[in-house]
């Protein structure tokens, strides 16, 4: 992982399109702007992780399981 | 063309078929071509990933359950997926079923948004509390939840 130090109103640049300023300390809260192309996600950490994990074990469903249940919901 | 899947063997779709999501789905963000089929008799669907035989999700329109389902969807997720009105999209969410398949459930946090015409999707994530990561889709219906739709034989 690379480690910066910013100051209030200073950014750092990802690549040629992706920009992170540091908009507004607060106590022990850092708020931050994210300037990024449309196509690209930018998610809580936490929030994408839950997602991603809930999403693996959706790949895992077998048809017979589907079979057994999808008359019971119509 | 010729695709391989994992629960249908090879299948041929047309190329016009294929549903793009340019961020991919969170978790195989490197996947970005789908296909729709449907299950036979039932609301459900599977979205085939097109290169990966392995990676087919069960979707299903969660208003055939939760009618009042309303995600606020962003003006600029809208514009990425070139609708200009809300009720262009079809939304569609991901279905887990586990061992125990009375434990059924969808993501109604993520769902997929579709813009069918132009054949391009994205996931998003809501911020809307009454949407759960994981809604417990027969459990609700038992409870005689948001609809009445439990078919009366299987009482």
């Amino acid at each position: 992982m690379l480690v910066l130090t910013r100051k209030l109103n200073e950014s750092i640049m990802i690549g040629d399109d992706v920009e992170i300023t540091v908009v507004e300390l607060k106590g022990d809260q850092v708020k931050l702007g994210i300037s990024a192309p449309k196509e690209v996600g930018i998610y809580r950490r936490e929030v994408y992780l839950t997602i991603s994990e809930e999403n693996k074990q959706a790949v895992n469903t077998n048809l017979e399981a589907l079979r057994l249940v999808k008359n019971k919901v119509r | 063309m010729l695709i391989e899947s994992k629960h249908f063997g090879k299948l041929e779709i047309e190329e016009k078929e294929i549903i793009t999501f340019p961020e991919g789905i969170l978790g195989f963000q490197e996947i970005n071509g789908y296909v729709l089929l449907e299950e036979k008799d039932s609301p459900f669907f599977w979205l085939q990933a097109v290169d990966v035989p392995e990676v087919c999700f069960i979707i299903v329109d969660p208003r055939i359950f939760y009618p009042d389902y309303n995600p606020n969807v962003a003006e600029d997720i809208l514009a990425s997926l070139e609708i200009k009105d809300k009720t262009e999209l079809a939304y569609y969410t991901i279905v887990v079923i586990p061992d125990d398949v009375k434990k059924m459930r969808t993501n109604l946090q993520a769902p997929l948004v579709v813009n069918l015409q132009k054949r391009v999707a994205k996931q998003i994530v809501l911020n809307q509390p009454e949407y759960p990561l994981r809604y417990f889709i027969l459990q609700e219906l038992e409870r005689g939840g948001k609809n009445a739709g439990i078919d009366q034989k299987t009482k």
